[in-house]
């Protein structure tokens, strides 16, 4: 998956287990990966990590979830947020 | 003149071949998202770069999913093709040019949101419930522990 460091990848968080899938052309796929590993939906959450900034963005249509208070694209909950870029950045900081 | 002829890569078929896979609001929520990714990144020093790639990804998205949907969204996606194709040939000039590129990130907001709005993801507690999605499991993704 470096390769694809060089510009931004794609990734599904899950906040429970602290583990991310990447690498995939489609959230889904990296969804789809994490759920396969024994994640649980409701805490898998999409968002992007671009390397060159060490940034993690928050829009990812799986972020929908009216269900869980998130109607939106992005991750509104500051605090959700947060525990989202703690899992990313444990994992992608000095790569 | 020479005749030209687009051939997918490996890549790209297998990627359109997961694409078709999912539900037809899902994949609009997937064009959706492609769009809002060119928006919140054009703070991005390398920005031209990320505007070509995410409008060509939106442009393979909309070519994948144009036949599937009402001729009213079809005349939508149409329109907005024209937009990204206008804007893949202007990105160098778009990245270099704050006016251009707030014009841009605009339009781009506005389309991210009217296809959201088509897909009608945000009208269901549970869409995942509701389109069986994601479909399968990929092997292109890796989890990182």
């Amino acid at each position: 998956m470096l390769e694809e460091l060089d510009d931004y990848v794609k990734l599904a968080v899950d906040i429970e287990q602290g583990v991310a899938a990447g690498g995939g052309a489609l959230h889904a796929d990296c969804e789809a990966a994490l759920l396969a590993n024994g994640s649980k939906q409701e805490n898998v959450w999409g968002a992007d990590w671009i390397p060159q900034v060490r940034e993690v963005r928050y829009e990812s249509f799986i972020n929908i979830r009216p269900r869980q208070n998130n109607p939106a694209m992005t991750i509104l909950d500051p605090a959700l947020r947060a525990r989202v870029e703690a899992v990313v950045r444990n994992l992608f900081e000095g790569v | 003149m020479t005749n030209q002829i687009a051939i997918e890569s490996d890549e790209i078929q297998a990627r359109r071949h997961r694409f078709m896979n999912l539900a037809l609001p899902v994949r609009l929520g997937e064009l959706a998202e492609s769009l809002a990714f060119a928006t919140v990144t054009s703070d991005h020093p390398k920005y031209p770069k990320f505007l070509t790639r995410t409008l060509n990804e939106s442009v393979n998205l909309i070519d994948w999913t144009v036949a599937a949907v009402d001729p009213e969204v079809q005349i939508e996606l149409a329109e907005l093709r024209s937009h990204l194709t206008d804007w893949l040939r202007d990105a160098q000039a778009i990245g270099g040019d704050p006016v251009k590129r707030a014009r841009v990130v605009a339009a781009l907001r506005e389309w991210s949101q009217k296809i959201l709005d088509r897909s009608g993801l945000a009208d269901y507690d549970d869409w995942q419930m509701e389109f069986d999605y994601p479909p399968g499991i990929r092997a292109a993704a890796e989890v990182l522990v």
